[in-house]
């Protein structure tokens, strides 16, 4: 599951990027450079308005760039209409509102949308469908309706339905932002099986704690890239987090109030693992 | 809070396995006969068939009731407009009140029909899924695209409104709750002042919904939907022999009323 930077082409491959909403008067994103490869899991951080979710759109083929030097998803060149089309058939993206994502009037119906697009035969599409609603323990749900679902559910759903389509790389926007504390755990333990069995995902979040486990983190800041790094390096800057709007992970907090009352850590944990680790209670 | 538009009872009877296009043409054909026919020895014989209909449907009655009540005012004032505006001899009359042996039995017809009719109607609805009902129309407007009708599109965006009345009802109630919150009051006023009050709840529900629109199109995509290029289906329709049966079935029904 290592990155194997040197063997494989990366799956998303950009450099120079701009996108311009149309009559704005700046770019939402301006000269960006991303690289993720196989198995990597990449957060995106950033406040609101930095250009995440134009991003999300941009790597999923669903907006045209305004510019780049080179933008590839999984080999397809997203700057021409063909190459966006391919380059939706291998990038799964989940947005953050799971109501509007849900299309049909059954939980397996919606499982099924993609593979119908792509005109599967019926037996595949079933056989799939079965696959995505066993793995996402939503077999029991099978004919619910989208309204009688929880948040949860209806974002597990739409998972479902994302990678039913099979994917060589993942794009979440903030897939948790909607939901309660049940529905984002649910939705978040979906995510870490995904990058157990090796699937690259760039997840993009407002959640310190759910960026502190990445593999690199990116920060945005109004359309441009402010940081490309692992999460300990951007954390570890407190005047780039407060310039970026950002926070810290709940343990970094911790650790720093403790170190207001004179119990000063020497690395800054990310985790509650890391903090327990740092006060010696756990090893 | 339910939509009773096209209510669906899950169910696993003879009917809900039937193929949607065959039940679609079977009850359209009933109902245009029911409308040609007029005496009460027809009514009667489609009035045995829906009756049976229901029995085979396994629908308990009260789902019936339920798609049956908000057409009830429609029942009672065909009745009662029959009744008191009928020609015919009058053996009673008060003011402009005459009453006939003539106008009721015309009352009871129409009413009666109306009744079958519904009755009809609903055993449709109530075993047939609403994605079914419109997969199955457009399957029966094929012939359309002929003539540049986007049926398969069509029939989609027939589903996709199906599924959000739901949540657009469960926006409403949010909007007017914030309304009241601040004062709105939809209850007062003459009919202007209560249309005029809607005007502050509809025009954010508009806004809501173009939003939802943008970001459900935008899943869309990227779920690889393309408007016009060819897709399958999860449960492609398929007509059986049981389909077949009901066809001839009710082409016997239809002749029977006709010719009785």
């Amino acid at each position: 599951m290592s990155p194997s930077p040197d063997e494989t082409p990366p799956l998303f491959d950009i450099s120079g990027l701009h996108y311009r909403y149309a009559g704005a008067q700046a770019d939402a994103l301006a000269d960006l450079d991303l690289k993720v490869h196989e198995g990597e899991f990449v957060a995106v951080v950033g406040a609101n308005g930095s250009g995440k979710s134009t991003l999300a759109r941009l790597l999923g083929g669903l907006e045209k760039p305004a510019a780049a030097r080179h933008a590839l998803a999984c080999g397809h060149d997203l700057l021409v209409e063909d190459g966006r089309m391919a380059a939706r058939r291998d990038v799964g993206v989940l947005f953050q509102n799971p109501e509007n994502q849900l299309v049909a009037q059954c939980v397996e119906d919606d499982v099924a949308f993609g593979l119908e697009n792509l005109a599967w035969p019926a037996a595949d599409i079933g056989r799939r469908v079965d696959e995505m609603l066993a793995r996402f323990g939503l077999e029991d749900l099978r004919r619910r309706e989208p309204h009688m679902l929880s948040g949860g559910q209806k974002q597990r759903t739409a998972l479902a339905g994302v990678i039913a389509v099979p994917r060589r790389v993942l794009v979440l926007d903030e897939p948790t932002a909607m939901l309660d504390p049940v529905g984002r755990d649910e939705v978040l333990r979906a995510v870490r099986e995904m990058r157990d069995e090796g699937l690259a995902i760039v997840y993009i979040t407002q959640e310190m704690d759910e960026a502190a486990g990445a593999d690199r983190v990116v920060a945005l800041e109004r359309g441009t890239q402010a940081y490309a790094g692992d999460a300990g390096g951007l954390f570890a800057d407190a005047a780039l987090v407060r310039r970026l709007g950002l926070g810290l992970p709940a343990a970094g907090e911790l650790a720093l109030a403790l170190a207001e009352q004179g119990r000063g850590l020497r690395d800054l944990p990310l985790t509650m693992d890391e903090l327990l680790v740092a006060l010696g209670y756990a090893t | 809070m339910k939509a009773t538009i096209a209510q669906y009872y899950a169910g696993d009877s003879l009917l809900h396995r039937l193929d949607p296009r065959a039940k679609l043409v079977a009850v359209s054909a009933l109902a245009v006969a029911l409308f040609v026919r007029d005496s009460f020895a027809g009514l009667a014989v489609y009035a045995a068939a829906a009756v049976l209909a229901y029995l085979l449907s396994g629908v308990p009655l009260v789902w019936f009731w339920r798609a049956f009540r908000p057409l009830l005012w429609l029942v009672a004032l065909t009745f009662v407009a029959q009744v008191v505006f009928a020609p015919g001899e009058p053996f009673f009359s008060f003011g402009f009140i005459h009453l006939s042996w003539r106008g009721l039995e015309l009352a009871a017809f129409l009413s009666l029909r109306l009744v079958v009719l519904v009755l009809v109607g609903s055993v449709l609805t109530l075993t047939t899924p609403s994605m079914a009902l419109t997969d199955g129309l457009a399957w029966l407007g094929r012939p359309l695209r002929r003539l540049r009708v986007p049926t398969d599109e069509l029939a989609l965006m027939v589903t996709i409104a199906l599924r959000f009345i739901p949540t657009l009802l469960v926006e409403l109630d949010t909007i007017m709750r914030a309304q009241r919150a601040r004062g709105a009051d939809f209850r007062r006023g003459g009919l202007r002042e209560r249309t005029r009050s809607l005007v502050p709840v509809l025009v954010p529900l508009f806004v809501l919904s173009f939003r939802r629109a943008d970001e459900l199109a935008l899943a869309m995509e990227a779920r690889c939907y393309r408007p016009g290029a060819v897709r399958t289906r999860l449960h492609p329709l398929r007509a059986g022999w049981a389909d077949a049966a009901l066809l001839v079935a009710a082409a016997i029904v239809i002749a029977a009323g006709l010719l009785v």
